[in-house]
């Protein structure tokens, strides 16, 4: 039984969302909750899935467990949320195969395609499986969330408005898919806004502007509520304030209720042994039973494989985003060799013997300046060149990666996803697309300009400002609202890299030391040249830059330490909820 | 709270993994500045001493950086010999690079931080270099 006890949220300035809502549902129960538009429905079902924001007061208890001390355990709750749950590159059977294993413990091999199947069966969609989520309608696509939900067999489903934009018929496939999932010793729970189809329902839950208005059969609306037609209702509703409907209910509750309540009682009844109930303390042996899960969560590293998998599969998928990453991996290197098509020109050097007249030296200098400053600023330029091209493939790398899917973290999270499992997951993925883009970089600018120095040290370098500015992405994707956001704010990242460097420009003293140590492009590009020492072009590249250059092992400490703060922010960040 | 948010983040981590890479990082900048400088054991040269009287100095190994000037002479069996200025005191010194170190490309301009030796007769030999 699920019982909520003067359930009340308050959020900002304590305005309350929810008012002391009192609630009561068996298991085998399909109940709907429905209200205007901002009565709290959805509030309402977050509260009971733990993720609304905001300061709660009340008890929430299932089956006699107290939520707060002991939480749903994943598998025990379905949360089907309005918006879709499903990648669109996947079709419905990869999706609901990975939902099981990401949440059942040793679902494999033919164990694993005869649950998928089965799941699938249970929805209708089985001679849709093999259908790309991008073309199944909207009907459909709320059947494999719904297909998704269930593959953990959970006690308890929350249902968001899964039948909001839906034609009437698919509308009413949907509730009676509901009700079908209800049957199976499941309490399922539907915010709608809809009022068709509540024949269907075992009980009908009224919110009006936070406060509980109703919760009884649906035989008894009109009754109650004194209209003659269910469409007015809600306008019924707005002719008194939320206390009076709230006061009116307290007084006429009992009568309603008695039917689900007796029923919630039963049930109650039958969870405890006489044994159990003799005794004042509740055994721990009850205790464990209670908060057991019905369904053993998979380990990390299995969701990591997954997940892993999963990436690959929707990255293959993707033609846009497959010739985009052909498109840059291929040109950025290109852009960078026109400058050196030719190979490197050489550098005269300065007569080292006391056989010029002072004349002769000055001129001599000046020369040697001239031609220095050019080669100088061209092997500078082209580093950093390589440089800020591969900040800007990291930063389209992850820019996105986690906030244009986070919904479907959230809803995986919700669901036994360990933030973990999900960072490493994105980490490995990317480290090979940085790998490819790197290295490939590194080895053209080699070949084809004839760029000299260690070339090895120079793939570790430019791999590492990949992977810096790949991971610091990451974790902005992972802090940020929104794609867009994130993305914005990713390639304002890159748009700094350059000036404060100082490869082209000397910042002052002051500001160089305060900002140099965020630059992840300076310290790549200090790298690489560290790799030209044993050239001249070391030396000429010195007397160009007004920058002065550090140490290669340390350019690499600290692109690390850029790496490691970027996985810490995307880790810190994927655990912060998102789901509002 | 949301239930669910309670053993969810804790802005105390952002804060102590904040410290700890700070701490790092300065770490980490200190010693790869002591080690990216293979002659940090040895003793700078004072110039000013050296130029008073190099004798005193004999036997003794010294660092010194500095900006390749001229060469001032050249033997095939004793090495090059050439006018360095001292970044610290911006004062030239002569330096012999012997034949050993003669594969070494050492032109007007470049920087080096050299490990010098006096020698018997007060000059000062290169015993190894390398670019500053």
């Amino acid at each position: 039984m699920l019982e909520l006890q003067d359930v009340s949220l308050f959020v900002g300035d304590e305005e309350a969302i929810l008012s002391g809502v009192s609630l009561k549902f068996p298991r085998r129960h399909f109940a709907a909750i429905i209200g205007p538009s901002g009565c709290g429905k959805s509030t309402l079902l977050k509260t009971i899935a733990g993720i609304a924001p905001g300061r709660e007061e009340g008890g929430i208890r299932w089956d006699t467990r107290d939520l707060i001390e002991h939480d749903f355990a994943p598998s025990e709750i379905g949360y089907v949320p309005q918006f879709s749950i499903a990648h669109e590159e996947l079709t419905a059977r990869e999706c609901v195969a990975a939902a099981v294993k990401l949440r059942r413990r040793g679902a494999r091999g033919e164990e694993l395609e005869t649950l998928v199947e089965n799941t699938l069966d249970e929805v209708g969609l089985l001679e849709f499986a093999d259908r790309l989520v991008s073309v199944l309608s909207g009907g459909q696509k709320r059947r494999l969330a719904l297909a998704m939900e269930i593959a953990s067999a959970p006690a308890i489903l929350l249902c968001d408005e899964v039948t909001s934009g839906l034609d009437a018929q698919a509308e009413n496939e949907v509730v009676q898919l509901l009700h079908g999932l209800a049957g199976h010793d499941r309490l399922v729970l539907s915010v709608t806004h809809s009022l068709r189809h509540l024949d269907l329902y075992d009980s009908v839950a009224v919110l009006h502007r936070g406060v509980l208005a109703y919760h009884g059969p649906a035989a008894e609306l009109a009754h109650y509520f004194r209209v003659e037609n269910l469409e007015d209702l809600y306008a019924r509703l707005e002719e008194r304030e939320p206390a009076d409907w709230a006061a009116s209910w307290n007084k006429h509750s009992a009568a309603y209720t008695a039917e689900i309540y007796e029923s919630a009682v039963a049930e109650v009844i039958e969870s405890f042994t006489a044994e159990e109930l003799s005794d004042e303390d509740e055994s721990a042996p009850a205790k464990q039973r209670r908060a057991a899960p019905s369904v053993e969560l998979p380990g990390a590293g299995s969701q990591f494989v997954t997940l892993l998998a999963r990436r690959f599969r929707i990255f293959f998928r993707s033609r846009g985003q497959l010739l985009l990453q052909l498109g840059l991996i291929l040109g950025f290197p290109v852009l960078v060799a026109i400058f050196a098509w030719n190979g490197l020109p050489q550098v005269q050097n300065l007569s080292v013997g006391l056989d010029l007249n002072v004349v002769q030296q000055l001129a001599e200098a000046s020369d040697f300046l001239k031609q220095a400053s050019k080669v100088g600023s061209l092997v500078s330029g082209i580093v950093m060149f390589q440089v800020i091209l591969l900040t800007l493939m990291g930063a389209n790398n992850a820019g996105r990666e986690i906030a244009a899917e986070r919904l479907i973290f959230e809803k995986e999270k919700l669901s036994g996803l360990r933030c973990v499992s999900y960072i490493a997951s994105k980490a490995v993925f990317l480290f090979l697309l940085v790998a490819a883009q790197s290295i490939w970089m590194g080895l053209f600018v080699h070949f084809v300009c004839g760029f000299p120095g260690d070339l090895g040290a120079q793939l570790v370098f430019l791999l590492l400002v990949n992977a810096a500015m790949t991971s610091i992405c990451l974790g902005i994707s992972a802090w940020m609202a929104s794609a867009e956001q994130a993305s914005l704010v990713s390639i304002y990242l890159v748009g700094f890299q350059l000036p404060l460097s100082g490869a082209v420009l000397a910042l002052p003293d002051w500001i160089g030391a305060a900002v140099r140590p965020f630059i992840s492009a300076y310290w790549s590009w200090s790298g690489v040249l560290q790799t030209l020492r044993g050239e001249r072009y070391y030396d000429i590249v010195q007397m160009v830059v007004q920058t002065a250059l550090s140490p290669a092992a340390k350019c690499a400490w600290v692109l690390c330490i850029h790496v490691v703060i970027g996985l810490f922010l995307a880790w810190t960040g994927s655990r912060a909820s998102r789901m509002t | 709270m949301a239930r669910r948010s309670r053993s969810s983040f804790q802005p105390q981590w952002l804060i102590a993994g904040g410290i700890a890479l700070v701490a790092l990082f300065a770490a980490g900048s200190y010693f790869f500045n002591q080690a990216s400088d293979p002659y940090r054991t040895a003793a700078p040269l004072v110039v000013a001493t050296y130029l008073e009287n190099s004798n005193s100095l004999r036997g003794n190994t010294y660092r010194v950086q500095g900006e390749v000037l001229n060469v001032l002479g050249y033997s095939p069996s004793e090495g090059r010999l050439i006018s360095v200025g001292v970044d610290a005191t911006n004062d030239i010194v002569p330096v012999l690079i012997p034949s050993e170190l003669g594969h070494r490309d050492i032109e007007k301009g470049q920087k080096f931080i050299f490990l010098l030796e006096v020698t018997d007769q007060g000059i000062l030999r290169a015993k190894d270099l390398t670019k500053a």
